[in-house]
Parts: C-alpha cells; sequence; structure tokens
C-alpha cells in the first residue's frame, strides 16, 4: 500500500518532467516514520512538496470517514488561496496515478476571507487539508466543537516559520501548536523555514521543549546562485553630502527595469513604494498599465491584479514592499531590486529569491541606495553574505498579553481545567519557564480583571464553573474576543472609497491620523493615483479622482531595526575604509561622503567611539554613535538623557537610527564637560534596569508599548468598518487606557508587562549593559561641529521621536508660554 | 452676542477647571463627564480601574462649592452608556445631590446619554435636549458647525473633547485641554477623567485657549493666509 503510494508520487513527478531532491526523500522517510522536524530549504526548492506528499505518503488509507487530516499554518492570508491551489494540484496528480484509486484528497482554506456558507460547508464535509493562518487557528481553537475538529488530525505544518518566530504571533502560533499536541498526542508538527542563523533554536521552538529531541533538521543542499549588486550613482558629486538621494536614481532604475523581463523593486516602508512609483511612472508615463504598485494597505482586488499580472508575464515591474516578501513563486521574475537599506542579511536573501524563482536559475538583487551611507551598508550586506553570517531570531518569553488572550480562545473552546491547561502551555517553547506567579496573574486577569486583592467585581470574562472547569458565559464577550484575536495590532484604518454619491470602488486604507489633517479637496497620493478628498464619513474617507500632486500618506510601522549582524559588518567597513581601503565599489562611490564626514569631524572606528555636539536654532544637541542598532540606540539616548537630567531637570527630544543617537536640548547645555559620566557602564546589570525604568517613567516609550498589550490583551476593541454602534461606547485609545491605569491602578500586571517589554525585548537591558562596557573600553572621540556632518544629519531630520523630561508640568509650560511670549514680542 | 464679546464684558468666564462661570446668573457650565465609562468597559469585560467616576465627581463638587453656584449645566455625555449606571454609582450621585440640595441642575442631553437618560431624574439630574436656552445662553452638546458664524445667542457646547499643541524649542511638545473659541460658540474641554482628546488646530478666525494645570493660556492665532 504505502509502496504503491510511493510509486504514484514517482510517477506524478515524472510525468512533470521532475525527479524528488535527496532532502525531499528523507522528508517522506521521516513522515512515513511519524517523526517531526524542521526542513530549510531556499524558495523555489520543493520545500512544499517535501512536506505535503510526506503527509500523503504518511497517511495510510484507513478507511474513515473523510475527516480533517492535515492542517496548514501560513502566516499570510493572502499565500493561503495560492498554497491552497499549490496543495491541491499536488494532491489531485498524486491520485491519478494512485493504483488503490482511492478519491484525491480534499483542499480547503480558512481565514479571514472566508465566508460564512464555505465554512457552513467545511463544517459539515471537512476537506482532508485545511490551509488556515495563526489567528484562524486560534479561533477554531475559540469554537465548542474543537476537540472534534482536529479528532483525526495527523499533521500541522507551519509554512514560513522563519516570519513568525520571534513575533507575537509566532508566540500565539505556539500555544495553538501547544492545544493541537493535547488533542491528539503524537501529532507530527512540520515546519517550513527560510535561512537562519540558529535553525536548532527554531526547531526546538516549533516542536516545543520537549519534544524536539526527537525532531528532524533537515536541511536542502540545493546549490543556488546568487548575486547580490548595487546600482552606484553615476558621478558622486550629485550627492548633496547630507546623503539623501530620494528618488535620484529613479533613471538609473528605470533602466535595469527596461533590460529585464519581469522586476520586483522592494521598498521598506509603503510611502517610499507610493512615492518611487510616482516617479517611475513620471520617467516613463508610456509604462502605465505594466507597471504596478503593492502594498498592505492597498485593497484586496487590487493586489490579486498585481499578482495576477506577475504570475502571467503581463506587468512589467512592480513597486513593493514586504507585501510580497512570501509567497508562491512569481516565475516570470527576473530582476529584484532593493531601494534603500536592506536592514538584515536574511531578509535581503529571502527578496533576493523572489527572483529567478525556479530549481537551478540565479537569484539576483540589486541595492539601490536612497542615501550615500547605505552604500556603506551595501558593502556591509555583501560582506556578511560571502562570510555566510546570517541573522538569529528567537522566540519570545512568556508574553502574557498573549496568554491572557489564549486562556479566554480556550475558555470559549469547550473550557479549561488551570492546571491541565498550565502543563499544556509550559510545553509551548515561550512559556516553558513560566512562573507559579505569572499563571496565577493571568487566571486573575481572565476572571476577575486584576489580581486577587483589587478585583473588579463588575468584571467577569472567564467564569470558573462548579465542575471546575473554567468557561466563558456572557455572548458579547464571547462574540467581541473572537473578533478581536490576534497578535497583529494595526492603527484604526480608513477605508478610501469614491464617493459619496455615486459609491464608488473601494480603494484600499489609510491610518486614520492622515485623514485627520485632510481637508476637503485636499489632494494626496494613494495607490498611484492622485485623489482628492471629500469627506470622512463613518470610518471611510470618500475621495474623487483629482489632479495635479499632493501629499503622499504616512503609514505607521514597518520601520526595520538594522540587524546586529549587519550593524557590525557596517562598523568593520567603516574600519576600512578609515584606513584608506575602499575595497569595493560601493565604499569608492561612498568616498566623497565619508571625505567629508573624516574632514567636519572623524570616521568611526572599532578603537574610538564617535561624539559630536551641536548648536543650533533649535538647541543644543549631542550626537553619539555607537553603531549598536537602532534598539539598542533607543535605550542608550533614554538612558543618557535621564542621567543629564538627574544633575539638572531638563526636556529632551531624542532621535535614533541604526547608526547613532541625537540628544537635543532647548534649554542650554554643556554635553562634553560630563560626557564620560553620562555614558559610563552601571556597575551591573541590576543597577543598569533600576537606571532604565526610572527613565521609562519619564518618557513615553511604556505608554507606546501599551499599545498592543492591551488590543491583544482584550483592553481596547479594534474598530471594524460597519460594527454595531453600540460598539462605538467601548472605544478607547489604549494611550487614554494606560494613563487611566497609572492614575487609579497603577500596579496593573499589563502596566508592568509594558514595562517588562520595554526593559527586555525593546531596550534589551542585557546587551545595553553589554554596549556600554564596549563603549568605554573605546577612547572618547570628542567633536564640537560648526555644522551637521553625514552621520548627524539623518538624525537632526527624523521625525519619528522620543521625548524625556523631569521638568514639572507647570515649569515646562511657563518655560514655553515664555518663548511663546517671546516671539511674539519680537 | 459672540462668545468673544461674551467673554469681554464679563458675562462668561472660562475657568482653569475645564468649565465656563456665569458670575451674573451664578451658573456653572461643564461638558461630557463620561461617568461610569470604566462600569461599561468592565459589564463588556474589559478590566478598567475603579475611581475615575469618584474623582470626577469629587472635582464637580469642589469646583460648585467654591465657585457657590447656584446653577450647573452639564452639556451632554453625562454618563457613558447604559451600562454606566450601575446601582454603585446612582447611590454617588443621589449622596452628591443630597449634598447640593439647593444647587438647581441641568443635563443638555448628549449622545452617549440616550439610553441612559430616563434614569437620571431618579437620581436628582433633570435633564432636557439641545439646545436648552440657560441664563440667557444656548447650551448645546453638538456645537454648531457652519452656523457658529452667524448671529444669535452665545452657544456653550461639548461633545468634541478638545485638546490643542504647544510646542516649544528643542521640539518639546504638549497635548493640553483647551476651550475652542469660534464666532458665538466656545466648545469646552471635556471636564471627565477617563476621556480622550481630539486634536484642534489653530485656524484664522478660531480662539484657543489651553487648560494648564493652574492657568489658561491663549495660543497665538495664525495669521490670515496670505493672498499667495
Amino acid at each position: 500500500m504505502a509502496d504503491a503510494r510511493a510509486a504514484a508520487v514517482d510517477a506524478w513527478l515524472a510525468g512533470k518532467g521532475w525527479r524528488p531532491f535527496p532532502f525531499q526523500r528523507e522528508t517522506w522517510a521521516l513522515m512515513r516514520e511519524g517523526r517531526s522536524g524542521l526542513v530549510h530549504a531556499t524558495t523555489g526548492t520543493g520545500k512544499t512538496l517535501a512536506v505535503a506528499l510526506g503527509a500523503w505518503l504518511a497517511a495510510g488509507d484507513d478507511g474513515k470517514e473523510p475527516a480533517l487530516a492535515v492542517l496548514w499554518v501560513t502566516p499570510m492570508r493572502a499565500l493561503a488561496a495560492d498554497t491552497e491551489r499549490a496543495l491541491r494540484e499536488a494532491f489531485d496528480g498524486v491520485a491519478a496515478h494512485d493504483p488503490t484509486r482511492a478519491a484525491p484528497w480534499t483542499v480547503g482554506a480558512r481565514t479571514g476571507d472566508t465566508s460564512t456558507a464555505e465554512r457552513a460547508r467545511q463544517a459539515k464535509r471537512p476537506p482532508r487539508v485545511l490551509v488556515t493562518t495563526p489567528e484562524s487557528l486560534s479561533l477554531m481553537l475559540s469554537r465548542p466543537e474543537a476537540r472534534e475538529t482536529f479528532a483525526e488530525l495527523r499533521c500541522v505544518v507551519v509554512d514560513e516559520w522563519h516570519e513568525l518566530i520571534g513575533a507575537k504571533r509566532g508566540v500565539l502560533a505556539e500555544l495553538g501548536l501547544a492545544r493541537l499536541r493535547a488533542f491528539r498526542p503524537g501529532l507530527m508538527t512540520w515546519g517550513l523555514s527560510a535561512t537562519l542563523g540558529n535553525l536548532d533554536e527554531a526547531r526546538r521552538v516549533l516542536l516545543g521543549p520537549q519534544a524536539a529531541g526527537e525532531g528532524a533538521l533537515i536541511e536542502a543542499q540545493i546549490e543556488k546562485p546568487l548575486v547580490v549588486d548595487t546600482l552606484l550613482p553615476k558621478s558622486p558629486e550629485r550627492f548633496p553630502w547630507a546623503g539623501h538621494l530620494g528618488t535620484k536614481m529613479a533613471p538609473a532604475v528605470v533602466a535595469e527595469i527596461e533590460a529585464a523581463n519581469t522586476t520586483l523593486v522592494f521598498t521598506n516602508v509603503r510611502s517610499q513604494a507610493e512615492l518611487w512609483y510616482q516617479s517611475l511612472l513620471r520617467l516613463r508615463p508610456d509604462w502605465a498599465g505594466i507597471i504596478a504598485l503593492h502594498h498592505g494597505s492597498l485593497a484586496r482586488e487590487t493586489r490579486d491584479w498585481v499578482e495576477q499580472g506577475l504570475k502571467s508575464g503581463t506587468l512589467k515591474a512592480v513597486v513593493c514592499t514586504s507585501s510580497l516578501d512570501l509567497g508562491v513563486d512569481f516565475l516570470p521574475v527576473e530582476r529584484v531590486l532593493q531601494v534603500g537599506s536592506p536592514k538584515g542579511v536574511a531578509r535581503l536573501l529571502q527578496r533576493a529569491g523572489r527572483s529567478g524563482h525556479a530549481p537551478g536559475r540565479v537569484s539576483r538583487v540589486t541595492i539601490v541606495p536612497s542615501h550615500s551611507l547605505e552604500l556603506v551598508e551595501a558593502a556591509a550586506v555583501k560582506a556578511a553574505i560571502a562570510a555566510m553570517r546570517i541573522e538569529s531570531r528567537k522566540s519570545l518569553v512568556a508574553p502574557l498579553d498573549v496568554l491572557a488572550q489564549h486562556c479566554v480562545t480556550v475558555a470559549l473552546g469547550g473550557g479549561f481545567v488551570p492546571d491541565e491547561l498550565l502543563s499544556e502551555v509550559r510545553t509551548a517553547a515561550a512559556y516553558a519557564t513560566l512562573s507559579d506567579e505569572a499563571w496565577a496573574w493571568c487566571l486573575d486577569f481572565v476572571s476577575k480583571g486584576g489580581p486577587t486583592l483589587k478585583a473588579y467585581p463588575g468584571f467577569r470574562r472567564v467564569v470558573p464553573g462548579p465542575d471546575g472547569i473554567w468557561r466563558v458565559v456572557d455572548r458579547d464577550i464571547a462574540h467581541r474576543h473572537r473578533l478581536n484575536i490576534g497578535a497583529i495590532v494595526s492603527d484604526t484604518a480608513v477605508v478610501v472609497q469614491y464617493g459619496p454619491a455615486p459609491r464608488g470602488a473601494k480603494l484600499g486604507t489609510v491610518e486614520e491620523s492622515f485623514v485627520a489633517r485632510l481637508r476637503a479637496g485636499q489632494r494626496f497620493w494613494f495607490g498611484g493615483k492622485i485623489l482628492e478628498f471629500v469627506r470622512l464619513e463613518a470610518g471611510t474617507a470618500f475621495v474623487r479622482p483629482g489632479k495635479g500632486g499632493g501629499a503622499t500618506p504616512a503609514w505607521a510601522g514597518g520601520r526595520m531595526p538594522l540587524s546586529t549582524t549587519l550593524a557590525d559588518a557596517m562598523v568593520e567597513a567603516f574600519a576600512r575604509a578609515a584606513n584608506g581601503d575602499y575595497d569595493s565599489p560601493e565604499l569608492e562611490a561612498a568616498r566623497p561622503m565619508l571625505e567629508v564626514q573624516a574632514k567636519w569631524s572623524a570616521l568611526p572606528t572599532p578603537g574610538t567611539l564617535l561624539v559630536e555636539t551641536l548648536k543650533t536654532r533649535e538647541g543644543w544637541h549631542l550626537f553619539v554613535y555607537p553603531f549598536a542598532g537602532r534598539d539598542i540606540h533607543l535605550g542608550l539616548s533614554s538612558l543618557v538623557a535621564w542621567r543629564a537630567a538627574q544633575a539638572e531637570p531638563g526636556t529632551f527630544s531624542l532621535s535614533f537610527n541604526d547608526y547613532g543617537f541625537e540628544i537635543l536640548s532647548g534649554a542650554e547645555r554643556d554635553w562634553a564637560a560630563p560626557l564620560a559620566g553620562l555614558l559610563a557602564p552601571a556597575p551591573d546589570a541590576a543597577a543598569l534596569t533600576a537606571e532604565v525604568a526610572a527613565s521609562l517613567n519619564a518618557g513615553e516609550l511604556a505608554r507606546r508599548r501599551f499599545r498592543d498589550i492591551a488590543h491583544i490583551a482584550g483592553l481596547v476593541v479594534a474598530g471594524y468598518p460597519g460594527q454595531r454602534r453600540s460598539a462605538k461606547t467601548m472605544q478607547a485609545s489604549s494611550g487614554l487606557f494606560y494613563d487611566v491605569f497609572r492614575k487609579f491602578d497603577p500596579d496593573n500586571g499589563l502596566l508592568r508587562q509594558a514595562e517588562r517589554e520595554v526593559l527586555e525585548d525593546e531596550l534589551d537591558v542585557k546587551r545595553l549593559h553589554k554596549t556600554l562596557e564596549a563603549m568605554a573600553a573605546r577612547r572618547l572621540d570628542v567633536r564640537p561641529l560648526a555644522r551637521a556632518t553625514p552621520l548627524a544629519f539623518p538624525l537632526m531630520v527624523e521625525r519619528f521621536r522620543e521625548k524625556l523630561t523631569n521638568e514639572t508640568l507647570s515649569a515646562r509650560i511657563a518655560r514655553m508660554v515664555g518663548e511663546l511670549d517671546a516671539a511674539a514680542d519680537a | 452676542m459672540t462668545a468673544c464679546e461674551a467673554l469681554a464684558s464679563g458675562a462668561l468666564t472660562l475657568l482653569p477647571e475645564r468649565a465656563v462661570w456665569s458670575a451674573r446668573e451664578r451658573t456653572l457650565f461643564v461638558a461630557d463627564l463620561h461617568l461610569g465609562k470604566a462600569a461599561a468597559f468592565r459589564a463588556a469585560g474589559a478590566p478598567a480601574p475603579y475611581g475615575a467616576s469618584a474623582e470626577t465627581l469629587r472635582r464637580l463638587g469642589a469646583l460648585s462649592d467654591a465657585a457657590a453656584a447656584e446653577r450647573l449645566v452639564i452639556l451632554g455625555d453625562f454618563a457613558h452608556a447604559l451600562a454606566s449606571m450601575t446601582e454603585g454609582l446612582a447611590e454617588s450621585l443621589r449622596a452628591w445631590r443630597r449634598a447640593r440640595a439647593a444647587l438647581d441642575c441641568l443635563i443638555v442631553l448628549g449622545n452617549h446619554d440616550r439610553r441612559a437618560a430616563p434614569l437620571y431624574a431618579g437620581c436628582g439630574f433633570p435633564s432636557a435636549d439641545e439646545p436648552a436656552l440657560v441664563a440667557g445662553v444656548a447650551c448645546r452638546h453638538h456645537p454648531l458647525d457652519g452656523e457658529a458664524g452667524e448671529p444669535g445667542p452665545a452657544t456653550l457646547a461639548g461633545h468634541l473633547h478638545p485638546v490643542a499643541r504647544l510646542t516649544g524649542r528643542g521640539r518639546d511638545s504638549l497635548r493640553l485641554p483647551c476651550f475652542v473659541i469660534e464666532g458665538r460658540q466656545i466648545v469646552l474641554p471635556a471636564f471627565g477623567e477617563f476621556t480622550g482628546g481630539w486634536l484642534v488646530r489653530p485656524e484664522p478666525g478660531r480662539r484657543i485657549v489651553l487648560v494648564a494645570p493652574d492657568r489658561l493660556i491663549d495660543l497665538p492665532r495664525p495669521a490670515p493666509p496670505s493672498a499667495a
């Protein structure tokens, strides 16, 4: 029987002219033994078939009624339809060659896009294979019939595991897997991952620390030729020394697009994608209709159209964001351009894999610098790839917001006995070391709204029953929880639609904060079109086609930090330049900028810590360049400003990027004299934690962090178009919640989680401590500036800034009013 | 009478306690208390903390007592939702009224009051639909939109929870509750503790008065746009 199936697989593949790779055969053999594991292979090498056919081979024909046997979890619902199609083709194909003439496996999808009718059909007649997302899996687990749904499950597959691990969505998936394993002991778990620096850890997290020992790690040994190069600016003198290139490289990009069949132009954020699309069309109006724009805020129909065009090869180029990072093969894609910083080695490799997306073809990615410092980054990323230095991603440690959400989910999905659920939750890597206290807090939170001593009597989300089983009894609470499931928190989105009369197509979404600034008649770019704002009505921004130019919306989020792997490689590149060793075309192209930096100040080197001070109309600036990555600089700037404020109360504006940070004081301040003390390492990590925690209260970091926590823990319910009117009285911003908690319930566990997340995840105090020690070992090189240097300028113009103050509110107001009065008198 | 004239003549006074005071009529105006908002959240399964409503009522009592007000007008959104009107809140309201039996109170109903309004009278707070003419002032919850510039009685309104930004050197900035004065209308800042804010920007013809803890600050008005 099993051999007949193996023969069917071989026959089907042979019919397509394919021979299985050794890693596929290895996977099939392991799956037939019922083992679990993680498959690592670059995109376009047949990971999907390895695991899908493995599951089919592993399943004997047991003669049971059709039931759900394989669950396929994919991180993006946009991928679900393509995955469904690919799986159906494979299962139909092998069934046609199966001598037992068993009916082919049915494949279905269950995501946020699945219609109610389709869901009802699936409930009546479940497909053998169901494609879903971590959020939809959570939703299925919140149904009373969850246990029956998965009663015959044999195998769960997590696709693109590298995308999930390290994020709260990954933790949500870990908890879902733990639940499925509790339903079905011995369940096979398989993950698919692109390149990561810590695949062993990725396998441990996927399978759970207890079972990981028996899990396999399969690495596809497939040579995939990779070319990484850079579009160098033609004449260096056309670079302003400040380095902003914006879309000046657009003509060169047009030439590259012209020379290839189909090109993907990746940008790092959505607004940048909009700008580049406009620039390309301005240069080549004749490309209207054959170049397109793709990002996460565009309407589903638009994105489908673009993806279809990519598959069929009718599009010449698509400007996109991470929205096209993942997914099925766009075979026609020949070239990939990366506009701006690649941010990480793994990320660039992933994007490179979108070209030459078939075994044996060359992947090529070309970096298009948007700033001359990115030439140095390009040199660094090439060196890192040559040395195979790739980032690692770790699971988060015990986030209580996700756990609280999961507890309510399980309470809905048949209920739980606390001790049993605790044992189950601890089989997930993220909660392997969950303390009894944290668990007790979580139970109190979902049942009483807070710890026992400060219980809220009016509150009951989960109610312990007389039988010892905890359940959700209130139907409204159940409904709202299901709406809110998930760990992705986005700003309130406003739908952009032609109208109001007649109502036309929906174009996508923008953030409420952007629409709030628009006045009737104002124009803005969206989806590559000029739109004129008419009015905002019930969560919809009505627009009509406009002419001329306008603003480009900014979407929050998507600002990735430069990975430390890449930052380290960058310091090395600077060091080579400081020695006069311009060893790559990229460094040579950056030479004019680097020479200005050296002349006006100095180049950073491994042995020195470069610090610059500057007085401008805005105030007194301090610039420090540890090259430790954006997140560490955020912590450092907050700490240094806090220390400065201890000597003399003040209010500071902080900015930071991947290279360094800036502290700006509106009041006069001598930065140079106290510098050694401001940058001194703490005696130990505990002392530093206390200092950083104190600085948090003076800033807004914890407040901002609270936003995600409030959503995930169910404090704040995301608004959605067309909601019942009564739901609107349930809206309050997480910032308001944060303030109210701080004032009326300062010991609340979620506030402490926000602080802990900032301290441990965002600022990473342990790394901060090491960074301070490493900085102290370097020689301070303090340069008073006459004007901003190439390194300082991007920090000065950075719009996303943090604030830190220990002035009293009235002193701050008095100072600002004094400035107003002075301005009025001038 | 425009709002500016009412303020200039002393008929109406803005208070840093986020209220408007009519000395001649000994009448106090406040807007948007959103009492029991946390209770409504708790009833819906979101654990909001205790204390905001008690603090709002304490401040309202202190303000009204210190001013020796004879009349109190609440410009809508007295309670947050029907679920807000818990027995605990009703008892606090009755106690608040017993302590100020002589105070003449009126709630001008706002959008949040729709379902809770029938319960107000039982707690000692009569209510009326907008606009209600009290002490020569048109009292509303929803602000006038275009008509604020047209002639008519001085108008007070709430609903918006206006806040505005005070900026300073070194990129310092603060969001503070504010009064918005346009034409004959004054929109009051929200009085309640558990209320968010809607950012108002300076515009020609619009006067913004920021509320600091201990003072009021007139924001400079932008010059009218030039012909260019």
